[in-house]
C-alpha cells in the first residue's frame, strides 16, 4: 500500500523533536485563539504568516499551521459552552445546548463530550483525508484549465451562497474580493492594472492585509461600537470531567454521525463548517427520543456538532491539498502560505513535495492527541484566558494586526490599506455582509482569471469550451443550481425568521 | 418613510461604494492597452466582467436600502468609539517611523482601551508598553523582523 508507506514516512518526519515542538506550539496557539473571542484561526494564521517566512522550513511551518487550524476548532467549543459566545461561526450550533448544559451545572460534561467528540471525529476524518486526498489528486490530473475554472466558480458560489442569508450581500463581498485581486501586474501580459501609480501596489494587495483588516480591524471596530464589553459571565466548571456511562451512551452515536456528516461536506468545494454543524444538530434533534430536551442541555446537541465541526475541518484540507482550492477563509490563508513558501498545492504536490504533505498529514494525527490532552485535563487553564478584560483583548489584537501588516513589507502603504479595509469590514459587519467571500475571492480571483484565459487560449477564443467539456459543464451547472436553489428555498420559507448564521463571518 | 437606521444607511453606502468601484474599474480598463493581438483574451476581459458585476450588485444594494421598510433592527452604534480607534490608527501611521514601534504600539493599545470604555489610561499604558516592548524584542531580536526603533533614537546610537 503506497499510501501507508507514505504515511509512515510522514510520521518519521513529524516525530522529530523539532517538529513535535512545532506541532505542540501550533495546537497551543490554536486552542488559545479558539478560546479567545474575537480571534479565529484565519486571523491567527494571517498574523503568523509574515513571521514564519524567514524562520522555519515549509514542513515545520505547515505542521504548526495545521496545529493552529485543528486547535482553534477544539478551543472554540470552550468559549461557546462557558461564555455563550461562539468564537467561530462553526461553534454556533454547539452554543445552543452547550451553554444550556453549563447553566445547569453540567459544563464539565459538555466540555468533555466536545473534546472527546472532536478527538474521535478529528482522528477518523484525518484517516479519511489520508486516503481521499491522494485519490483526489489523481482525479485533479484530469482537469484542464476549463475544468479548473469551473471548479473554482463552484467553490466561489458555494462560499458566497451558503454564508449569510442574502445572496446579494454575499456576492457584494465576493466581487469586492475579486476586484482587490485585480490590483497589480497582470502575470500573463505584464500589464500593470489598478495600481494607481503606487509602486507598492504593483505586487498586488496582500491577502494577509485584507484578512487582518476585515477580521481584526473590522471586528474590533464593530465590537467597540456595540459596547460588547459589558461583563459576560463565565460559567464555572465544577466536578469531574469524566463522562458518566449514560453520557457515553448518548454521545458516541452523535460523534460518529457528526463525523459522517462533517467530512464529506467539508471536502466538497462547499466551504466552511457552518452547514455540517447545523445539519448534525438538526439530525440529532430529529433522531432523539426526547427532542424537547434540545435547547435545554441535550448532550447529543453538543456531541454531534462538535464532531461535525472537526471532521469538516479535516475535509476542507482535501480540496486544498489535492486541487489547490481553498473553500474557507482559513484555507485561503493556508494557500497563501503555500505560495509564500513557493509550494504549489494541487495534484503535483504529492509527487513534488511528499515530505511536506505527508509530514503535514501525519502531524494532524499527532496534533489530535495533543489536543485531547490540552482540552480535557488542562481545560481549566484555558478558562482563565476568558478572564482577560475585553478592552485589553481587542487592544492586543489591534497591536498584533498593525504589527503583522507593517512587517509584511516594512511599508506604511500596507497600514493605510489595512485601515481602509478595516473601515470597509466594519461597514460589512453592520449590514450583515459576510467577509469570508471577499477573502476567498481575493485569493482565488487571480487563479480564476489565469485558468479562464488559458482555457480560452487553448480553444483559440471559443467560449464554448466551458460547455462542451463534460466535467466543466457539469460543474458550472452545479454552480448555477447552488445559486438558484437556496434563493428558491428562501422564498418559500420567507416568513421564517432570518437564518441563525446571519451576519457572521 | 421610515427612519434610516444604520443597516439601511450602511447598505446604501456600501452599495454606492461597490457601484463606484465597478465604474472605476470599467474606466481604468478602457484606458488600458489591449495586450498582444495573438492573445485570445487580454488583460482587459476579466476586469471588465468584474466591473460590470460590481455596478449591478452595487445598484442592487442601493435598491435594497431604498425599498427596505421600517426594520425591527434599531441597533445603535457608538460612532465615537469607532472614531477613537480609527483616529488612533492614523496617528500610529504618522508617528510609527519617527517615534518607533514601542511608543506607537502603546498608543494604539491605550486608544483602543479608551474606545472600549476603559477609564484607567495609566494602567492600560503600562500593559501596552510591556506588550509593545515585548513584541519589539521578540520580533526584531529573535525572529529577525524590522519593526522601527524610531528616527529620533537612531542618532543617539552614534552610528
Amino acid at each position: 500500500m503506497e499510501t501507508f508507506a507514505s504515511l509512515l514516512h510522514g510520521f518519521s518526519l513529524a516525530f522529530t523533536p523539532l517538529n513535535l515542538m512545532w506541532c505542540a506550539l501550533g495546537v497551543t496557539i490554536g486552542t488559545a485563539v479558539g478560546v479567545l473571542p474575537g480571534i479565529g484561526p484565519s486571523l491567527a494564521l494571517a498574523l503568523l504568516l509574515p513571521v514564519t517566512g524567514n524562520l522555519v522550513d515549509p514542513t515545520s511551518a505547515f505542521i504548526m499551521f495545521a496545529g493552529i487550524y485543528y486547535g482553534a476548532m477544539y478551543g472554540g467549543s470552550t468559549t461557546s459552552i462557558l461564555l455563550n459566545a461562539p468564537g467561530e461561526p462553526s461553534s454556533i450550533a454547539t452554543t445552543i445546548d452547550g451553554h444550556a448544559m453549563a447553566r445547569t451545572g453540567r459544563a464539565a460534561q459538555a466540555l468533555a463530550t466536545a473534546a472527546i467528540g472532536s478527538f474521535v471525529a478529528g482522528s477518523i476524518a484525518t484517516a479519511a483525508l489520508t486516503f481521499v486526498a491522494p485519490s483526489l489528486a489523481k482525479l485533479a490530473l484530469l482537469f484542464g484549465p476549463a475544468e479548473y475554472f469551473a471548479l473554482m466558480v463552484v467553490a466561489l458560489t458555494t462560499v458566497t451562497a451558503v454564508l449569510g442569508d442574502s445572496l446579494t450581500r454575499g456576492f457584494g463581498s465576493l466581487f469586492f474580493g475579486l476586484a482587490l485581486g485585480l490590483v497589480g501586474i497582470d502575470l500573463q501580459s505584464g500589464q500593470a492594472r489598478f495600481a494607481l501609480g503606487v509602486p507598492e501596489l504593483l505586487d498586488g494587495i496582500d491577502v494577509v492585509i485584507v484578512a487582518v483588516g476585515l477580521l481584526a480591524v473590522g471586528e474590533t471596530l464593530y465590537a467597540a461600537s456595540r459596547h460588547i464589553h459589558d461583563g459576560e459571565t463565565v460559567s464555572r466548571v465544577t466536578g469531574s470531567l469524566w463522562l458518566s456511562r449514560e453520557d457515553w451512551r448518548r454521545s458516541w452515536k452523535p460523534w460518529l454521525r457528526g463525523t459522517a456528516i462533517g467530512f464529506p461536506i467539508g471536502a466538497l468545494p462547499a466551504g466552511g463548517s457552518e452547514i455540517p454543524t447545523f445539519l448534525s444538530y438538526m439530525t440529532e434533534k430529529r433522531l432523539s427520543k426526547n427532542p424537547e430536551e434540545f435547547g435545554k442541555g441535550a448532550i447529543e446537541g453538543v456531541a454531534g456538532p462538535e464532531a461535525a465541526n472537526n471532521a469538516s475541518a479535516a475535509g476542507v484540507l482535501a480540496p486544498l491539498l489535492s486541487f489547490g482550492l481553498p473553500t474557507s477563509a482559513t484555507a485561503a490563508i493556508m494557500l497563501t502560505a503555500f505560495q509564500q513558501f513557493g509550494v504549489q498545492p494541487g495534484p503535483t504536490l504529492f509527487t513534488k513535495n511528499p515530505d511536506l504533505v505527508w509530514g503535514l498529514i501525519a502531524s494532524l494525527y499527532i496534533g489530535n492527541v495533543f489536543l485531547l490532552v490540552l482540552n480535557l485535563p488542562l481545560v481549566g487553564l484555558w478558562v482563565r484566558l476568558l478572564a482577560i478584560p475585553t478592552p485589553w483583548l481587542y487592544a492586543g489584537i489591534l497591536v498584533f494586526a498593525t504589527l503583522g501588516a507593517y512587517t509584511l513589507n516594512n511599508n506604511l502603504v500596507d497600514l493605510v490599506i489595512l485601515w481602509v479595509i478595516g473601515i470597509v469590514g466594519f461597514g460589512m459587519r453592520v449590514i450583515g455582509m459576510p467577509v469570508a467571500p471577499a477573502v476567498v475571492g481575493l485569493i482565488i480571483g487571480p487563479l480564476l482569471e489565469q485558468q479562464f484565459r488559458r482555457a480560452l487560449a487553448i480553444s483559440q477564443g471559443d467560449p464554448s469550451v466551458f460547455v462542451t467539456h463534460p466535467i466543466a459543464a457539469t460543474l458550472l451547472g452545479l454552480a448555477i443550481v447552488l445559486v438558484i436553489a437556496p434563493a428558491l428555498l428562501r422564498r418559500r420559507s420567507h416568513r421564517e425568521p432570518a437564518g441563525v448564521v446571519h451576519g457572521i463571518v | 418613510m421610515s427612519a434610516w437606521n444604520a443597516e439601511r444607511l450602511g447598505t446604501a453606502v456600501i452599495g454606492a461604494g461597490l457601484a463606484s468601484l465597478g465604474l472605476f474599474i470599467g474606466w481604468e480598463t478602457t484606458a488600458m492597452p489591449a495586450g498582444p493581438a495573438y492573445a485570445a483574451v487580454g488583460p482587459r476581459a476579466f476586469p471588465a466582467l468584474i466591473g460590470i458585476a460590481l455596478v449591478v450588485i452595487g445598484l442592487l444594494h442601493v435598491r435594497m436600502a431604498v425599498r427596505q421598510g421600517a426594520s425591527a433592527d434599531d441597533a445603535r452604534y457608538d460612532t465615537r468609539a469607532v472614531a477613537w480607534i480609527a483616529g488612533t490608527l492614523i496617528v500610529q501611521m504618522i508617528l510609527l517611523r519617527w517615534v518607533g514601534w514601542i511608543p506607537a504600539a502603546t498608543l494604539v493599545f491605550v486608544g483602543v482601551c479608551r474606545a472600549f470604555g476603559s477609564r484607567r489610561p495609566g494602567r492600560d499604558a503600562l500593559i501596552g508598553v510591556v506588550l509593545a516592548a515585548g513584541t519589539f524584542v521578540l520580533f526584531n531580536l529573535v525572529l529577525g523582523l524590522n519593526l522601527p526603533l524610531g528616527e529620533w533614537v537612531e542618532p543617539l546610537r552614534g552610528r
